[in-house]
């Protein structure tokens, strides 16, 4: 039996975009929420420093802190939609397994 | 005459392998050896793509990170909720406190060094390595404070930012371990 080579591109897309469609929304709605706290903070700092409360030396110190936790929500959001492309290419691998054996005529894959 | 190439593969043939063996004129025997290989160099690529197991970008779970980071995450809020009380007292200053920082750079270096360990775990070193960066900026801001000590106004956004650190490596290693056990 012949592989049907667009009927098995669609089986394997539709199997990798289902996984990326349920799970890179995570990566999103995580990271909206992590900067929406950094905003607040960064706000806070803002005003404390122009009331007189922190040097601008702490300040300048307290913006840095803000600008590695916006690093580390960026560098999260990347592994997560890498972690949603492994399963989606896990997925279309699994998709095209029964294609390609019953192309075969035998359990290879 | 060579004969027709054959799977060895779970001791099962190919369908029509036969009857294109023996059709007059078109044996296998006269065609060159590279276009006899083909089909099994496909199937032989094929089966090393899929027989390798599931893709892997990314390390695997690991619990020694997520409990590290949990427990670094734990001791920091403890050790700025305590500060706070302390500010301006002589307990509360950099001077009392420094050996917090120094066992707190051994567990980060701990944890990076687990980190670096796995293959793939580019991501999660980077994020051990923020962690690390904000630590120290802690430790400068108590340090620049002097006899103040580390009052709440000064805590309170840099516990903000340490707890996203903290954060963001525990919720990659649990999104880690949600994708392993797919």
């Amino acid at each position: 039996m012949a592989i049907d080579v667009q009927a098995l591109a669609t089986t394997m897309f539709q199997a990798a975009w289902k996984v990326l469609k349920e799970k890179a929304p995570e990566a999103e709605t995580y990271a909206e929420g992590e900067f929406k706290k950094i905003a607040q903070t960064i706000a806070t700092i803002e005003l404390a420093r122009l009331r007189g409360q922190i040097a601008p030396a702490q300040a300048s110190l307290l913006f840095e802190m803000q600008k590695s936790a916006t690093r580390s929500v960026l560098l999260c959001s990347a592994g997560m939609e890498l972690l949603a492309a492994e399963a989606a290419v896990n997925a279309a691998l699994a998709a095209a397994r029964p294609v390609i054996n019953a192309a075969i005529g035998f359990a290879l894959v | 005459m060579i004969p027709a190439l054959e799977p060895v593969g779970r001791g099962r043939s190919f369908p029509g392998s036969a009857a294109r063996a023996a059709r007059p004129g078109q044996g296998v025997g006269a065609r060159p050896l590279a276009a006899r290989l083909r089909p099994a160099l496909f199937i032989a690529l094929v089966a090393a793509a899929f027989a390798c197991g599931p893709v892997r970008l990314v390390s695997p779970y690991d619990e020694a990170i997520d409990r590290g980071a949990s427990e670094i995450h734990t001791r920091i809020v403890a050790f700025i909720e305590r500060m706070t009380g302390l500010a301006g007292k002589p307990e509360g200053t950099y001077p009392a406190n420094v050996g917090f920082y120094g066992d707190l750079k051994a567990s980060l270096a701990t944890l990076k060094l687990r980190a670096q360990a796995q293959g793939k775990n580019e991501i999660t070193i980077a994020l051990v390595g923020e962690l690390a960066t904000n630590v120290e900026n802690l430790r400068k801001l108590h340090e620049m404070s002097k006899d103040a000590g580390l009052a709440s106004i000064l805590a309170s956004p840099a516990l903000s930012a340490i707890e996203i650190n903290c954060a963001a490596i525990v919720k990659f290693e649990v999104a880690k371990r949600r994708g392993t056990q797919e």
